[in-house]
Order: C-alpha cells, then sequence, then structure tokens
C-alpha cells in the first residue's frame, strides 16, 4: 500500500529532526478516538536550531500560507519565532504550525505530557496524551473545541476500563 | 358477556403461569450457570451499553482502541482518500 500524505508529512518531520508534539485532531486519532481530520497540528519548539530546522523543511514541502494560496506567501523565520498559529498548505496537506495552545502551553509544557510513538518505519514522534488534549480542549472552551469533548471523554474511560480490566 | 368474561379470565390465568413459568426458568438459570460464568463478565455484559448518556457511539470508540496507533493512522488516511475522491468526483454539485 502507497504512503499516505499524513504518514509522508510525519516521516519527513522526523527525517528534519524537528521538535514538535501532534496535538488536534490526529493526536485524538492517535490516541484512540474515532473521529475525522485532515490537518496535522504541531506545537514546535521555540529554540533557534529547531525554526532552523522547520524552515528548511518547510521550503522542502513548498509550505504557503491557506489565507491567500494563490499569493504564494512563504513562512519566514519571524513567523515562526513569533510563535503565534500559522496555518499553511504544504505538498503533505494542511499543516497548522502552532508556538503554543490552550493557556500559552508551549513544546517544552507538553511535552511530559505527551507519548512517544511509533508509526512507522523511522517514524518515532511525540503526540499529546488523551487526558491533556481533553484539558487544552476544555480550557479553549469554543464551540469547534467543545464538540470533540464527549468522544474525547468517552474514549479516555474506555481505555481507562481496557486497561483496568 | 359472559364469552368476554371467560375470555378475561383465560387471558388471566395465561399471565399468571407465563409469570411463574419465568420466575423459576430464571432461578434455575441462575443456579445453573452460578460459577460457570465470572462475575466480571457478567457485570461488563450487563453494564456495557452501546451508547453513552450523551449518545456517543461506544462500540466505535471500542473498536477503535484495538487497533494499533498505526492501524488508526492507516484507517483515517484511507478514509481521508476516500473522501476527498468521492468529493472530487461530485466537484460542482
Amino acid at each position: 500500500m502507497p504512503e499516505g500524505r499524513l504518514s509522508a508529512a510525519l516521516r519527513a518531520v522526523c527525517e528534519n529532526r524537528i521538535d514538535c508534539i501532534v496535538v488536534g485532531g490526529l493526536a485524538a486519532v492517535l490516541n484512540g478516538a474515532p473521529l475525522q481530520t485532515y490537518d496535522i497540528d504541531l506545537v514546535y519548539s521555540l529554540a533557534p536550531e529547531n525554526i532552523d530546522r522547520l524552515l528548511s523543511f518547510l521550503r522542502g514541502a513548498g509550505a504557503v500560507f491557506r489565507i491567500q494560496p494563490e499569493r504564494r506567501l512563504e513562512p519566514t523565520r519571524s513567523h515562526l519565532a513569533a510563535g503565534g498559529h500559522l496555518n499553511l498548505i504544504t505538498r503533505y496537506g494542511p499543516m497548522d504550525l502552532l508556538g503554543t495552545i490552550g493557556h500559552n502551553l508551549s513544546f517544552e509544557d507538553l511535552l511530559p505530557h505527551s507519548i512517544e510513538m511509533e508509526l512507522g518505519e523511522a517514524i518515532r514522534i511525540h503526540v499529546l496524551s488523551l487526558e491533556t488534549l481533553i484539558s487544552v480542549k476544555e480550557q479553549l472552551s469554543s464551540e469547534k473545541d467543545t464538540a470533540a469533548l464527549p468522544i474525547l471523554r468517552q474514549t479516555l474511560r474506555e481505555r481507562d476500563k481496557k486497561k483496568n480490566s | 358477556m359472559k364469552k368476554a368474561r371467560s375470555h378475561l379470565n383465560l387471558l388471566d390465568r395465561i399471565g399468571r403461569f407465563t409469570r411463574f413459568l419465568s420466575n423459576t426458568l430464571g432461578e434455575c438459570a441462575e443456579q445453573r450457570y452460578a460459577g460457570c460464568v465470572a462475575d466480571a463478565d457478567r457485570t461488563n455484559a450487563q453494564t456495557a451499553p452501546d451508547y453513552s448518556a450523551d449518545g456517543v457511539d461506544l462500540t466505535l470508540i471500542r473498536w477503535f482502541l484495538s487497533l494499533t496507533p498505526i492501524e488508526r493512522l492507516q484507517f483515517l488516511e484511507e478514509r481521508i482518500s476516500e473522501i476527498l475522491q468521492i468529493r472530487e468526483r461530485n466537484a460542482g454539485r
């Protein structure tokens, strides 16, 4: 079976040694929540050497801002260093790069709350834990985020029941 | 009138007999299988609903949890690919 675009994106992230954590819908799916998502959300480290690697990866991936794709506006070092939310389209599909999530939680804050998952040959990546994903979504309290909460909470309950049985 | 009363009587007797059978057989089954089915399994079967109180399909969650993270990723990728193909085929509709 040919490699899917999500796997290819995660592989490229690993190959470029980017310090980041998978969050959002994809993290929910990898943790066992039956949700549908189309993009990859990554919280990345703002360390200068990581931004260099990220920039090189983004150039290779043909990343441009999604807001006006026809203008082909490429993310720059200063965009990445600012640590905001960059909504990009790449040759792997949509990818959101996030400096922080929730109440200003950075890569360093979230790393202890992530799990390193092996998602194929040479794909080892940190994924935000289900518990933290729920707590971040509770903090955000936007309609989009709260919509997924019942499924995430039930997934956590079922997973814990399975572990304890 | 007499015929109707006799019908009611008959229905009443059938009802009482059914309740008697159900109670007796229920007790027998309980005694027969005591110790054969682990208490935990019996409790799980009785208490594992298909939907949560807020309407979440728990059977779907249990099935998805039974997959490995790689399988979950592959399933998602297959679904995305299928949905995009359908959308392409129906572009402009």
